[in-house]
């Protein structure tokens, strides 16, 4: 049998139905559940690992806008206040900017990363059809039909 | 299958996203007070140097003028 994604295989269930009697369907329908169950147990899997990753960074980027905040805070209290001389604010100015321009692209990521949880999330069988059984053949569920 | 033991891996990152959001805007929000600031700090120093230039040139003047009656 050729492997089969799991909607290749739910579609080629279809197109069979009416030749099968109870019983066969049953049990290739239990297949293609058991084929869903362990998806989507894979597809959490990595949505976990993901998640723990994305918090870790998540936190580091959080820390580093209270700092950048912070910095741009204190900068403009000393510069009306007059207490730092035009070279010191623009030079600290600039690297709070270019700090700020990293951290937004790394706020990008954080977006990316919740939108590929979310999707996990809302089907974890079509995550795992897509991201795994479409790009690798190897990995398709071992259906009898 | 979808949907079932749905984790709450998104819920938890759902919630920091907003944090980072919401500091984020604040950060922007403190960006553009600091760049102020730095606009006023140097405006206060050209002004300050072309004082100094204009006393020194003042200074200058007066010196020149005791030296030619001298």
């Amino acid at each position: 049998m050729p492997p089969r994604t799991i909607r290749q295989a739910r579609q080629r269930l279809e197109e069979l139905a009416d030749s099968l009697n109870p019983i066969s369907y049953k049990r290739l329908n239990d297949e293609i559940k058991a084929a869903e169950a362990e998806a989507t147990r894979t597809a959490h899997g990595h949505a976990s690992t993901k998640t723990t990753k994305m918090l870790t960074d998540a936190n580091d980027v959080l820390r580093r806008l209270c700092e950048t905040r912070d910095g741009f805070k204190t900068l403009a209290a000393q510069g009306k206040a007059g207490r730092v001389s035009s070279k010191d604010a623009t030079k600290r100015f600039n690297d709070l900017k270019a700090e700020e321009r990293r951290l937004q692209a790394l706020l990008t990521d954080v977006e990316a990363g919740l939108a590929t949880v979310q999707a996990i999330e809302d089907d974890p069988v079509a995550y795992a059809d897509e991201n795994f059984h479409d790009r690798y053949p190897a990995t398709r569920p071992d259906f009898t039909f | 299958m979808a949907g079932t033991n749905r984790p709450t891996g998104s819920r938890n990152l759902k919630s920091y996203h907003a944090r980072l959001r919401r500091l984020s805007e604040e950060t922007q929000t403190a960006a553009v007070a600091a760049e102020d600031a730095l606009a006023t700090v140097e405006s206060r120093e050209r002004l300050r140097v072309a004082r100094s230039a204009a006393a020194d040139a003042e200074l200058r003047e007066k010196y020149s003028n005791l030296r030619s009656e001298g």
